[in-house]
């Protein structure tokens, strides 16, 4: 009961501190006292904030989509023959590093919001698409014949048991890619796409520690509050088991 | 038919695209429409050992007759007349090396061949494309322009990139081992250990770095010895620091793992031959565990290659350089040209480490890491 | 009724079933059985068309199952398991419903269908709806799969293996529980095993199969009794005539058996019966304790495990001769569900038995 108490009040107030100027400021003056210009003034670290979590859960949701429907695809039979190439194209490609892949969205199509997107998407898909294929085909073959065996017709097959036997390691691709794109997300900035990223950036072009910092602190409790959400979903929807009937 | 490059007069201007076509070749389109139409036939017909090796020779064709064309648009287009102006590989372009890139990739990872060959295979463009480039063939390229005009800058960021990585894992190996054997050995502290690596991780690359600053600058302006060694608010120290934790989680996890997954009637086994302490570390642990803390290091120093990047911001160095002078400047090729060399780092990188890893895994535990 | 005519299943070049013709009659249990790799298992997997045949016909009542969609044939068969198949993610009620639930019957329904199987089973509903595949053991899943290949009250069931994973004390059990449901409920059943003794001991038919062919299909008496030749001989094995006490269930030659409260037992006095006879020793609630043994001072009580020492009365003749031996004593008791001594079963019996095969 604690766990579920305690951490979300934690981040509630780290949020409230980090994102209301009254109370970010005195914050920062004690910890930067040289500092002269203290908050970053252009836009309030609120809507930076917002426009973070919006790039983040457009290009999560977008990869999801993307990421388990290939996943699906090509262990389906007739996706089948593609199955090795993407899966060692996908573990190939993940290799690249994230901020290579947002720098190279920008030649593609030029600055902004749109090429962060789309470098997030394409790189979020890669470790969900990895998991789905993996989740698929650990499943033990009896267990599908079974699902057959009664009557299921192929779409049953998947979604009564395929997808929920796999669910909980396709979930933990979907958290590692939440959790890259709010970290390239922070990278969208220098590409023009705002976001947190936009006052640490600005903050090391001026020289501002206290710019940096707030955008840092607010970054990185958002990135954790992420984790710990999706930690606290996967006990939720994939621990009944031991719970039941003891 | 996409357009395949494009030209522009100079460095700021915007590009005209060139189709293949339109650029005045005369036979050179042609052999590319006969690779193609060669792959699409090779594709339509099934599996087999011959098939496969066809298709792998057709897809490095393609590739070699995409960077002949594009060499040929370059002289063709870049004269005498416009000793500013540079060819840019555009999406036609980019799409046929991509395509050859599946072809020999997508026939070589169902092949059986001796890994020496595959591995060779592989090399093999990056081989021609570097002789291209070093034969001064590549010259009129955009991207090669870049690299030019810093060149002497380019090798001392590529070292500096290096260094960064290397530094930063080597930290972290010698921190991350003895700490990942810590939280094997004392159950208490396994909790509290890979939260902390778990967090540290999760924390966004640019806001570790940033969060970096504030404390070392303030040590800095205390300790003036701190100071006279470099240690400053941004530049190399912060970097190292951030780089070093961050690379951190791999090898913890990996070093636990290697301990966890011995099994304990084997320790048993040795023991009850009369091994010493030290035996047993060298023929029964160690074998076991150190292609798993290797695969650690791997995933590590790939990263480590990836967020050194974004050091560059917080004023690191690096490769990163460019390609934020590139954003900065809005000038595509410069991001190409930083970009470039970081991805076949990492690629490279992770290979050469797979290959590793492949040779010191004991021969009954191999899987193809490759 | 389950009728193959003429029935091949090629894979490439290889012929995995060829030509196969037989009957199953409705009621029936008709197990096939073979060496591995002989067609059994695909000649079953074809009734449900888990797998196509590549020639010949397959029809169930006179309806061909090719003309059939397979998912609507699959959800009107039991189809049973070695690996059982439960979904791990759903609960045992949940398991045994899910055929009624491709069936779209209401949830109401199923879920006390479901009670009422486990009440079948005989796993108490209240302790087993809720839990899980891996709460359970081997025995309880396997069960569980039976249960759910019944729910939908299909008429026929397939079983492939069933019992092949479970070690042999609860196997016995198992098939004890087989008879017990196939008598109640007469379902059509085709069952594959490798083991001669399943075999012989729930079906009606036999198929004995090699090469994908069928090489004799008789009752498991004529099986072991008159092997058509030297394959079926050698499969049968030299045992043949302790195998055959297989066929027999034990209720047909229960003798009444004497027996006395555990507190009486001191006071005991051979009443002038031959050396032959046992006395069995009960306790509380008249369930089996033990037997009286005759010492130089009289009588005394060695205490037996009624799950060691007994059988009941659908256990075989052979499984009653294993219990004989291995305890070294006359006779078993024969023992009903609450483990009282119901009768016994007498060594000169069961040589009588054998002695009438040959």
């Amino acid at each position: 009961m604690k766990r579920l108490i305690v951490p979300p009040l934690l981040f509630g107030l780290a949020f409230v501190v980090l994102l209301n100027a009254e109370l970010l400021e005195p914050l920062l003056r004690t910890l930067f006292p040289n500092v002269r210009e203290i908050l970053y003034a252009r836009i309030p670290l609120i809507d930076l904030f917002r426009e973070h979590v919006m790039m983040v859960l457009v290009s999560s949701v977008t990869a999801t989509v993307i990421g388990v429907s290939l996943g699906v695809i090509v262990t389906r039979p007739p996706g089948r023959d593609f199955l090795t190439v993407v899966q060692g194209l996908s573990s190939f490609a993940q290799t690249f590093p994230p901020v290579a892949v947002l720098a190279l969205a920008v030649p593609a199509v030029g600055f902004g919001f749109r090429p962060t997107i789309i470098a997030l998407v394409a790189y979020s898909v890669l470790p969900i698409l990895n998991n789905t294929i993996a989740g698929m085909e650990a499943i033990p073959r009896e267990l599908t014949e079974a699902s057959r065996g009664i009557g299921m017709t192929p779409l049953q097959v998947l979604f009564l048991s395929e997808l929920p036997l796999s669910a909980r390691v396709i979930a933990a691709g979907i958290r590692t890619s939440v959790i890259i794109n709010v970290g390239t997300a922070t990278i969208g900035a220098v590409v023009g796409a705002g976001g947190l990223g936009v006052v640490i950036v600005a903050g090391l072009v001026r020289d501002n520690i206290a710019f940096v910092f707030s955008g840092a602190a607010a970054a990185a409790v958002l990135a954790l509050a992420f984790d710990w959400l999706f930690g606290r979903l996967e006990t939720l929807f994939f621990a009944p088991r031991a719970r039941v009937s003891r | 038919m996409l357009p395949f490059v494009e030209f522009k007069p100079n460095r700021v201007a915007e590009g005209d695209p060139f189709h293949l076509w339109g650029l005045g070749l005369t036979w050179e389109p042609w052999l590319l429409a006969a690779i193609v139409a060669a792959a699409l036939l090779l594709a339509l017909s099934g599996e087999g050992p011959r098939v496969r090796a066809a298709k792998v020779a057709v897809g490095s064709a393609l590739f070699a007759a995409t960077l002949l064309v594009a060499l040929r648009a370059g002289a063709i287009l870049v004269t005498e007349a416009t000793p500013f102006g540079r060819v840019g590989p555009i999406s036609g372009f980019w799409i046929a090396a991509l395509a050859s890139f599946l072809i020999v990739e997508g026939s070589l990872r169902t092949a059986s061949w001796n890994p020496m060959i595959k591995g060779a295979i592989r090399v093999l463009p990056l081989a021609i494309a570097t002789g291209a480039l070093a034969s001064g063939a590549l010259d009129s390229f955009a991207m090669v322009q870049e690299y030019i005009n810093r060149a002497d800058r380019f090798s001392q960021e590529l070292t500096t990139h290096l260094r960064l990585a290397a530094v930063a894992v080597m930290a972290a190996v010698v921190i991350g081992v003895p700490l990942g054997i810590v939280a094997w050995k004392r159950r208490l502290l396994e909790r509290p250990v890979f939260t902390l690596v778990n967090t540290i991780q999760t924390v966004p690359s640019l806001a570790l770095f940033g969060l970096m600053i504030a404390p070392l600058a303030l040590l800095s302006r205390q300790f003036p010895l701190l100071r006279a060694m470099g240690v400053q608010g941004i530049g190399a120290a912060p970097a190292l620091i951030a780089l070093t934790l961050y690379a951190l989680l791999p090898i913890v996890r990996n070093t636990y793992t290697s301990l966890s997954v011995i099994p304990n009637a084997v320790i048993e086994a040795g023991n009850g031959m009369g091994m010493s302490r030290r035996q047993l570390l060298r023929f029964v642990e160690a074998p076991l565990s150190v292609p798993i803390i290797l695969s650690g290091i791997r995933t590590s120093v790939v990263q480590a290659i990836g967020n050194t990047t974004v050091a560059a911001l917080i004023g690191a160095g690096g490769l990163g350089v460019f390609v934020f002078q590139g954003l900065g400047q809005a000038a595509p090729d410069l991001i190409v040209m930083g970009v470039i060399p970081i991805i076949l780092l990492a690629v490279l990188i992770d290979r050469g480490m797979a290959v590793l890893i492949g040779l010191v895994t004991p021969p009954g535990l191999r899987k193809d890491t490759l | 009724m389950i009728e193959f005519s003429c029935v091949t299943k090629h894979y490439g070049d290889i012929t995995a079933v060829d030509s196969v013709s037989f009957r199953v009659e409705d009621g029936q249990v008709c197990v096939l059985i073979g060496p591995s790799g002989c067609g059994k298992t695909t000649t079953l997997k074809m009734v449900n068309r888990m797998l196509d045949a590549s020639s010949g016909e397959i029809s169930i009542n006179g309806r061909n199952v090719s003309e059939l969609a397979a998912e609507q044939l699959r959800r009107g068969i039991g189809y049973v398991i070695q690996s059982v198949g439960l979904l791990p993610h759903m609960n045992v009620r949940d398991n045994i419903a899910i055929v009624q639930r491709l069936k779209r019957v209401d949830r109401r329904q199923r879920y006390r269908r479901a009670d009422e199987l486990l009440e079948l089973i005989g796993l108490d509903p209240e302790q087993y709806r809720l839990k899980h595949p891996h709460e359970l053991s081997g025995g309880e899943a396997q069960r569980i799969g039976v249960a759910r290949a019944l729910a939908a009250d299909p008429p026929i069931l397939l079983m492939d293996e069933p019992f092949g994973a479970v070690d042999p004390l609860n196997r016995e059990v198992l098939q004890t529980e087989f008879l017990r449901l196939q008598r109640a409920l007469k379902k059509t059943v085709l069952f594959v095993t490798h083991d001669l003794d399943e075999a012989i001991r729930l079906g009606d038919t036999v198929i004995l199969m090699k090469d994908g062919q069928i090489v004799q299909h008789d009752s498991p008496e004529r099986i072991l009794a008159a092997p058509r030749n030297q394959f079926v001989r050698d499969f049968v094995g030299a045992d043949r005539a302790l195998k055959r006490l297989s066929c027999f269930p034990v209720e047909g030659y229960i003798r009444e058996a004497q027996q006395i409260a555990q507190q009486d037992a001191a006071s005991f006095s051979n009443g002038g019966r031959g050396p032959d006879s046992v006395v069995w020793v009960y306790g509380a609630d008249r369930a089996l304790v033990g037997m009286l043994q005759r010492s130089s001072s009289g009588y005394k009580v060695i205490t037996l495990k009624p799950e060691e020492v007994g059988v009941v009365p659908l256990s075989s003749m052979k499984e009653a001769l294993s219990r004989l031996l291995g305890q070294g004593i006359r006779a078993v008791p024969v023992l009903d569900q609450r483990n009282c001594v119901i009768g016994e079963v007498r060594l000169p019996d069961i040589e009588e038995l054998n002695q009438a095969v040959l």
